[in-house]
């Protein structure tokens, strides 16, 4: 049972006031660095941080489908983030369980007066989960989660982020960046400087923009907030995003070598499509699909790059794809339509379900321009190695002694012109 | 097919679309419109999607294209708010406008409304009489408020700005197009131009302020927040690029006011070409509160048709008037046969005047080389780094533009102007990466002759400039001398000082004039103050300076006509702009200009007159003959090669 948030501030107030600290410990906390004490706490007087980064699709995701009214927190939220928490990687898990058992807890964590856990929340769950653990070694804040939200999330962001090195699962930072922004509108430097990312705000305004595609997607698609959809088969549709994001920015700032006059309405036409593919498949299997339609270096070989292509294909997209599309069931009619234990069970099965019908079409009308592609790409393709070629020839020093001591060289001296010769000749036979 | 009816809360600022909506929203396309745009669906049938009321026209036609995919059509509804009235009113006046705008420029135009504009200019420009291709471009540019202004250097600009604002000024208060304030952003050297036009246009002085480096951040801020003394008394804003993005909150304040209705420019604006620069995305973001604007480049496009883009946008930001992105535009550059072009220049010949040097009807300049023999001392000495640099520039011909071979150009052409300068090091007074000077080691022995070259007694060139100056002085009073070594303007100051009477010097290092000045700081004098005194003191003067400085923006046609070139770089652009400062519109019917070459005879000199020559040929035809002349067509990739190649050949010449 989960207690009342007034009954654990007075369990934590009396601790701080009243028990022996434990040992201390120095914390960055409200723009200083002190010295603070390290209590016992019981386990059942602390609740786990609900928006911890590591679980945050899991509880966007959770709380989109079941309508928890936000900051709602009962016992089986505590339950739900615990096993959320466990399954981020139970392999890792089960080796700290081992740790904790013979050595005890070795880092101490960090939690609020009311007894929110900021850090630590993973060894909470551990400790919890076995039998003749009863405390949880932490530094209490004097602020209670809500007198200070700001300030808190700053401090927890610090210790989330403290090691850039660490991996983190790859969709939590954009939940992290987009809920700084929106909660608190923290600038994209503050979100930097808070997050510890090296790169600094222009790394944030990127992070932001795929988050903002994230969110525009699942509207796309009628799954609004259900962020586990971005999890395939072979990790997340990650990466198709960030390369969705990248070829949006270089389209909108005109800066791809993309030459025929498109417009706001192309662009809008691409995102949609490249929405599907990212749909259609697991990146493993979908980049290539991805990647030809308007990711090719610069942007320079795609479908999207040669005008009359990216008609021909956009309009058999519009006719065969989107009509699948416009004509599949909404999730509201999908979950009704069987007894499905969850909703993102019934989006699953109704992304399924798409995919069966659509992703065919879509290789079929990838594969119907791919031989139009190879030959466009083939006609640039010779002066870009012929231009590669020459900037080759030109960077050899043929004033040197060393060119003419290797009789080498002139053998291959002979071999390129005679071959540059062969193709001379090919254009003067053309100009007869 | 479904049907969809639009229409516009003004004061939400958003777009509700009802009717087929349900159906519509199962289309990808719309559907991803409207989560791109925010909407949402705040009832079942109904559709509510933010637009700020700027962005309607834009928006409109995107929500027509995406909606026409899927045959979908869209009727303005019965209670049109009259914002959606005014995008379809708005499309059609602003055709209808274009055609006119185009019209003037064609001389075809009401004669009433013509001579009711001259009318106003002859009670509030006494003091000038513009020509008639100067009247004509400022009435276009009355007349469509913002417009760009792409004439040849020498055109009088600067006047048609002035003429066009005071017709815009001499209109009711009421009147939409009425204008009180300038805010003119350009290069520092223009500064004095528009004070002197000003003054000179309307016959009396400006109430000016000048935003430059020199102004502290707090005064800076204090003047375009409104509240320093002067801000509200002023009616002439000058200003540089830097200073306009980074105080672009402040501009937009100042902009803003209620009491000031400004007509914003932008002086040699190809300044803000690059399609991803800061200054340019401050300028194109000032640009809608600005009352009206203009642009003003004799050089469009100097890198190719991608270049307009910014131009056009800051005219119209809510408009793609071009037609073509960036990427579009630079495939055009590409292939001059591109049946896109003519089409993509007349979406845009509405919006824009252009004077040609030819409409000037100005006497044509005479050149005159002057060829001078080496000394015995500098014929040693060149050779030397002559036989040093050529045969590496043979070599290393493909590194046209490496750092090294401008570095080696650069030792080349000391060595034929004052061989003196060859002991400076490199890094010194030119902006080259250290460490790549081909003379860093250079032998005991040479460093010896170097050391024992004295200009006064070894170089030709500078007697000859002497001895010339005292030949012109008996006919011309005001001579001006251009060099592009900063070494060189100290020496020839120093040797025609005593002799020649008044002789002092221009370069980047002369400060512009600030309005703050230290008292203390008085003495220091200022490019504004030399120029004034170059041309308005009694007798004979002479100003030496170099073209990297102020070769743009300064006129001194009115009291001088001959110019010496003491030295020369391959720089054709420069050179012309540097040629225009003496001949330009207001020359006298009759009036000679003279240029006069100081060349060292069989040196690089030589190679260097004759590529100028040259280029100066084809950029002046291109120039006369097209209205947004393309450099880059004509001047092509490998011009830096060609220059190596004319100094190669010439070089081959001497040896055999």
């Amino acid at each position: 049972m989960v207690l009342s948030a007034e009954i654990r501030k007075t369990e934590l107030e009396r601790i701080r006031d009243n028990d022996e600290p434990i040992r201390t410990e120095k914390l960055f906390y409200k723009d200083e660095s002190q010295i603070v004490n390290v209590y016992k706490i019981e386990l059942k007087y602390l609740i786990f941080n609900q928006h911890n980064d590591r679980i945050a699709t899991q509880m966007a995701t959770w709380n989109a489908e079941s309508n928890i009214p936000a900051g709602h927190y009962d016992q089986d939220v505590h339950d739900q983030i615990a096993k959320f928490i466990w399954n981020t990687n139970p392999e890792r898990n089960k080796t700290t369980e081992k740790d904790l058992e013979s050595h005890g807890q070795l880092r101490s964590g960090v939690v609020t007066l009311d007894g929110v856990v900021i850090s630590g929340n993973r060894r909470f769950m551990l400790l919890q989960r076995m039998k003749d653990r009863h405390y949880f070694e932490a530094v209490i804040l004097d602020d209670s989660f809500e007198d200070n939200v700001e300030e808190i999330v700053r401090l927890e962001t610090l210790y989330q982020y403290e090691d850039p090195l660490l991996e983190y699962d790859p969709l939590q930072k954009y939940m992290k960046v987009k809920r700084l922004k929106e909660q608190f509108n923290w600038t994209p430097e503050d979100i930097a400087i808070a997050m510890n990312e090296p790169k600094g705000k222009s790394e944030i305004e990127r992070l932001l923009e795929i988050s903002k595609l994230m969110d525009q997607y699942l509207e796309y698609i009628g799954c609004p907030g259900l962020y586990e959809l971005f999890r395939d088969t072979s990790g997340t549709k990650e990466g198709m995003l960030v390369d969705l994001e990248r070829d949006l920015r270089r389209l909108n700032g005109n800066t791809t070598k993309v030459h025929w006059d498109y417009g706001e309405f192309d662009v809008l036409t691409l995102k949609t499509i490249q929405f599907d593919v990212i749909r259609s498949g697991d990146f493993v299997g979908t980049g290539k699909e991805y990647r030809d339609i308007s990711h090719t270096g610069s942007g320079g070989q795609s479908v999207f790059a040669f005008k009359d292509l990216w008609q021909e294909f956009s309009g058999r997209h519009r006719d065969e794809v989107e009509a699948v599309t416009s004509a599949h069931p909404s999730l509201d009619e999908y979950c009704q339509s069987d007894d499905w234990t969850s909703r993102m069970d019934a989006a699953r099965a109704r992304d399924n379900d798409w995919n069966e019908k659509a992703s065919g079409l879509i290789r079929g009308n990838l594969g119907r321009i791919e031989e139009q592609l190879e030959v466009k790409r083939n006609t640039v393709e010779p002066t870009r190695l012929l231009e590669k070629a020459r900037n080759l020839i030109q960077a050899v020093n043929f004033e040197d002694k060393q060119f003419t001591a290797n009789s080498r060289n002139l053998d291959l001296v002979r071999e390129i012109n005679k071959l540059t010769y062969e193709m001379k000749k090919v254009f003067e036979k053309g100009a007869k | 097919m479904g049907q969809l009816i639009a229409n516009f809360d003004e004061a939400k600022e958003q777009l509700t679309l009802t009717g087929d909506v349900q159906e519509a929203i199962k289309y990808p396309l719309v559907r991803n419109f409207v989560s791109q745009y925010q909407g949402r669906e705040v009832e079942p049938g109904k559709l509510v999607i933010p637009c700020e009321t700027g962005k309607l026209d834009g928006f409109n036609r995107l929500m027509g294209q995406v909606l026409e995919r899927y045959g979908l059509s869209l009727e303005y509804g019965q209670h049109l708010s009259e914002a959606l009235d005014d995008v379809v009113q708005r499309e059609r006046d602003f055709e209808e406008f274009s055609k006119e705008a185009a019209a003037i420029w064609r001389s075809e135009y009401e004669v009433i409304k013509f001579q009711s504009f001259v009318e106003a200019l002859s009670e509030n420009c006494q003091g000038r009489t513009f020509y008639p291709l100067q009247l004509l471009s400022a009435f276009h540019l009355a007349y469509s408020q913002h417009a760009c202004n792409f004439s040849v250097p020498g055109a009088g600009k600067t006047s048609i700005v002035y003429a066009a604002y005071a017709y815009l000024n001499s209109l009711e208060e009421s009147n939409d197009k009425f204008v009180n304030h300038l805010l003119v952003v350009g290069p520092l050297s223009s500064f004095k131009a528009w004070e002197d036009e000003f003054a000179e246009v309307f016959s009396r002085a400006p109430s000016t302020q000048r935003l430059s480096g020199g102004l502290d951040t707090d005064t800076r801020s204090a003047y375009l927040r409104g509240f320093a003394p002067n801000s509200n008394r002023t009616e002439l804003t000058l200003t540089h690029y830097q200073a306009l993005a980074s105080s672009e909150e402040e501009f937009t304040t100042f902009l803003k006011a209620n009491s000031r209705r400004v007509m914003m420019v932008l002086d040699e604006a190809h300044k803000i070409k690059r399609s991803d620069g800061v200054w340019a995305a401050s300028a194109l973001r000032l640009a809608p509160s600005a009352s009206a604007r203009v642009v003003l480049t004799g050089t469009p496009a100097p890198n190719g048709y991608e270049d307009l883009s910014n131009l056009f946008t800051f005219l119209y930001p809510e408009r793609n008037l071009i037609g073509f992105n960036s990427g579009a535009l630079s495939a055009l550059s590409q292939n001059p046969n591109d049946p896109r072009i003519p089409m993509m220049k007349d979406r845009i010949r509405p919006f824009f005047t252009r004077i040609r040097k030819s409409d000037l009807d100005l006497k044509d300049p005479i050149d005159f080389p002057v060829p001078t023999e080496m000394s015995e001392e500098q014929r040693e000495i060149y050779r030397r780094i002559e036989r040093a640099i050529v045969p590496k520039l043979r070599r290393d011909a493909d590194l046209s533009d490496d750092f090294l071979t401008r570095a080696r150009l650069i030792r080349l052409r000391q060595a034929a102007t004052n061989p003196s300068l060859l002991l400076k090091p490199l890094e010194d007074d030119l902006a080259i990466r250290s460490g790549i000077d081909p003379l860093a080691d250079i032998d005991h022995e040479f460093l010896s002759i170097l050391n024992a070259f004295r200009p006064g007694q070894h170089l030709a060139k500078l007697a000859k400039l002497v001895s010339l100056v005292k030949e012109l002085q008996a006919s011309h009073q005001k001579i001006l001398i251009w060099s592009v070594f900063l070494q060189n303007l100290d020496l020839i100051v120093s040797h025609l000082s005593g002799q020649s009477g008044w002789v002092k010097k221009i370069s980047g290092a002369t400060p512009v004039r600030n309005d703050d000045v230290l008292p203390e700081d008085q003495d220091i004098e200022t490019r504004e103050q030399i120029i004034d005194e170059f041309l308005q003191l009694p007798g004979s003067s002479i100003l030496v300076a170099n073209p990297q400085s102020v070769g743009e923006s300064i006129s001194l046609h009115r009291a001088c006509h001959v110019a010496i070139y003491f030295d020369r770089d391959f720089n054709a652009g420069q050179f012309i702009q540097s040629k225009d400062r003496i001949h330009r519109y207001g020359l006298k019917k009759n009036q000679d200009t003279s240029y006069y070459f100081l060349m060292t005879s069989d040196s690089v000199e030589e190679d260097i007159h004759a590529r100028l020559q040259a280029k100066e040929e084809r950029l002046s035809e291109l120039i006369d003959k097209d209205d947004i002349p393309l450099f880059s067509a004509v001047l092509g990739d490998d011009e830096d090669e060609q220059d190596i190649r004319a100094i190669i050949a010439s070089y081959e010449r001497r040896k055999s």
